[in-house]
């Protein structure tokens, strides 16, 4: 149960939601954009997204679901077209292919347009999906955990291909993430989740403190800095129980 | 130069409308062949000049009975029942996200079949009269439907709620049903199993007009909401996140798949497999758009009802097989052929 969080995401910046399993990470993600409908508010541009209509929600924000139930076969494409549902009618007008289109070649995966999305590699569909997410033009994408089920080379590329979205279009980024050097590395502000409330937000280099890992997560962490004298956030053991 | 995304998209459209156009010939041809087909002996210039002639003015001996009230209203029959039945069976996988969702998945062809036995068995029903199993399978299942769906509704109608809410109903008008077969007599058993393996021997104007105005006001509906079917194929939070209102989508293409299906099997018996199997052979060879494929499976689903049919009424002439039998004679091995050939394991 999520209570009393109260936050804020700038334009053109990059949110990390942080917190131990079951936390409540994607329960407030899917809370954002009514796919949850918790009482309370959460404000766009002043506005009440919880008065709105779904449709008026999805032109306005984008969401990229941890993983997706294995469903019927569909095209790279006509997934990626989908993200245009708010924004067509019943036949895709010629914009809505374009910005198919562009957005494909954004994520360079144009060449997988007519594969089908369950025959790619988890990482391809990540990109798939962010790609969809990102054909409705939204304002804000929310990302609940894109880099969880991928290796190393594709966490790393999901991630830049969010800090490059972030900085060419301006949209705004709230992203459910486990990693902490990940968050350290992408995220403008972090938001250190425990039992449903905020534990702290600020710039990753304030918030990830041994102390708070330790209270979070209850382990014990040391930090190497790299030759940028970037942090990096090695966990050694599991924290003793205090009494 | 390399072609783009668009491009190839475009491509495979094309590609789809040309299926269209192909099996909508195929349909044509196989409605003319099988119009020639039955046991009283007619040439086809005779069938055709009959048809030709009776347009404008019917006449009124034996061989025109015969195309006119018995040969045409048979093949209209299977055209729009095959077609309804195929088109159910799209966008209940759809809605459903299940691939072996079919116009019966939910045991409203249980119902159905309940309440033709309750009219033939007992004589019992909310019409006396000709019709009354007909009204009888009608009225049992849009009211196995609507309490399917009442109860699912408490459970927020997701697919898993609504299949479970569908076997419960399923086994207690099967309950029921075997019970009225218990105390029936032997003569009425076998009506109630003839009805159950569907038949278009029944098949008339009144019957057509019906089910065609069922189709008429419903397919639209149904097309219009082909987007939303293709959006929700990607799962109820990202079809929400994609500003898809999935309940309202489901309760109406649920009821009114609902009518079709009551629609179809109160005056045909129960006739499975081409509501099940046509959308997927359509799905294998273009793909889970609904815009094409609720057009798709309408016609396969009337093909191979009418090539069935055609198959039932020759194989062992004057005998004419009961149609539900036939369909997946029909159908399976052109399945199995497209099921082997697919690259994709996913449906």
């Amino acid at each position: 149960m999520l209570q009393d969080l109260s936050f804020n995401v700038g334009r053109g910046k990059v949110l990390g939601l942080l917190g131990p399993n079951g936390s409540g990470k994607s329960t407030l993600i899917k809370c954002i954009n009514q796919i949850l409908r918790p009482k309370g508010r959460v404000i766009m541009d002043g506005e009440d997204i919880h008065t709105m209509h779904i449709s008026d929600v999805a032109r306005r924000i984008g969401y990229v679901p941890q993983s997706e139930a294995m469903g019927m076969s569909m095209t790279v494409f006509d997934a990626v077209l989908m993200g245009r549902r708010v924004h067509m009618g019943w036949k895709p007008a010629a914009r809505d292919l374009e910005v198919v289109n562009i957005v494909l070649e954004d994520m360079k995966i144009e060449d997988l347009a007519l594969e089908d999305i369950w025959e790619l590699s988890g990482g391809q569909r990540q990109k798939v999906f962010i790609a969809r997410a990102m054909a409705q033009e939204p304002e804000v994408l929310l990302l609940d955990e894109p880099t969880s089920s991928l290796d190393l080379k594709h966490q790393l590329d999901t991630m830049e291909i969010i800090r490059r979205l972030v900085n060419r279009s301006g949209i705004s980024v709230v992203i459910a993430i486990h990693d902490i050097n990940l968050a350290a590395r992408y995220t403008d502000t972090v938001a250190l989740i425990r039992n449903g409330s905020i534990y702290g937000i600020g710039s990753p280099l304030d918030i990830f403190t041994p102390q708070a890992v330790r209270d979070v997560y209850g382990v014990e962490v040391t930090f190497l800095y790299d030759t940028a004298g970037n942090p990096v956030i090695v966990p050694v053991r599991a924290a003793e129980e205090e009494s | 130069m390399q072609e783009t995304a668009t491009g190839k998209y475009l491509h495979f459209i094309q590609k789809k409308i040309l299926f269209l156009a192909a099996i909508s010939i195929a349909l044509v041809l196989v409605m003319g062949i099988s119009v020639t087909i039955g046991s009283y002996d007619m040439t086809i210039v005779d069938v055709y000049r009959i048809i030709a002639q009776g347009i404008l003015n019917p006449g009124d001996t034996t061989a025109d009975l015969v195309v006119w009230n018995v040969r045409l209203p048979r093949i209209l029959m299977g055209a729009l029942a095959g077609a309804g039945l195929g088109i159910c069976g799209a966008v209940l996988q759809a809605v459903l996200r299940n691939p072996l969702a079919s116009p019966f998945t939910l045991g409203i062809a249980v119902a159905a079949t309940f309440g033709a036995s309750l009219a033939i068995i007992l004589g019992a029903g909310f019409l006396d009269g000709a019709y009354l199993v007909v009204i009888n399978a009608f009225v049992f299942t849009l009211l196995s439907s609507f309490i399917i769906y009442a109860l699912a509704y408490a459970k927020k109608f997701t697919p898993g709620a609504i299949i479970m809410a569908g076997i419960a109903i399923s086994y207690l008008f099967g309950s029921l049903t075997s019970f009225l077969q218990y105390i029936g007599t032997a003569d009425a058993l076998q009506q109630v199993v003839f009805w159950t393996m569907g038949s278009l021997g029944k098949a008339n104007w009144f019957s057509i007009q019906i089910v065609s105005v069922i189709l008429f006001v419903t397919v639209p509906i149904l097309l219009w909401y082909a987007m939303d079917l293709n959006v929700m194929g990607s799962g109820d939070e990202a079809a929400k996140s994609m500003g898809v209102d999935i309940t309202r989508v489901r309760i109406v293409t649920l009821v009114i798949t609902s009518l079709i299906t009551a629609g179809i099997i109160c005056f045909t018996g129960t006739i499975g497999f081409i509501g099940l199997v046509g959308p997927h052979m359509c799905r294998m060879i273009i793909g889970p758009d609904h815009r094409f494929l609720i057009p798709a499976s309408a016609i396969m689903g009337a093909l191979i009802l009418i090539s069935a049919d055609a198959v039932a009424r020759t194989l062992f002439a004057p005998q004419v097989i009961p149609i539900g039998i036939m369909t997946s004679f029909i159908g399976v091995p052109f399945f199995v052929y497209l099921f082997v050939k697919r690259r994709g394991i996913y449906w």
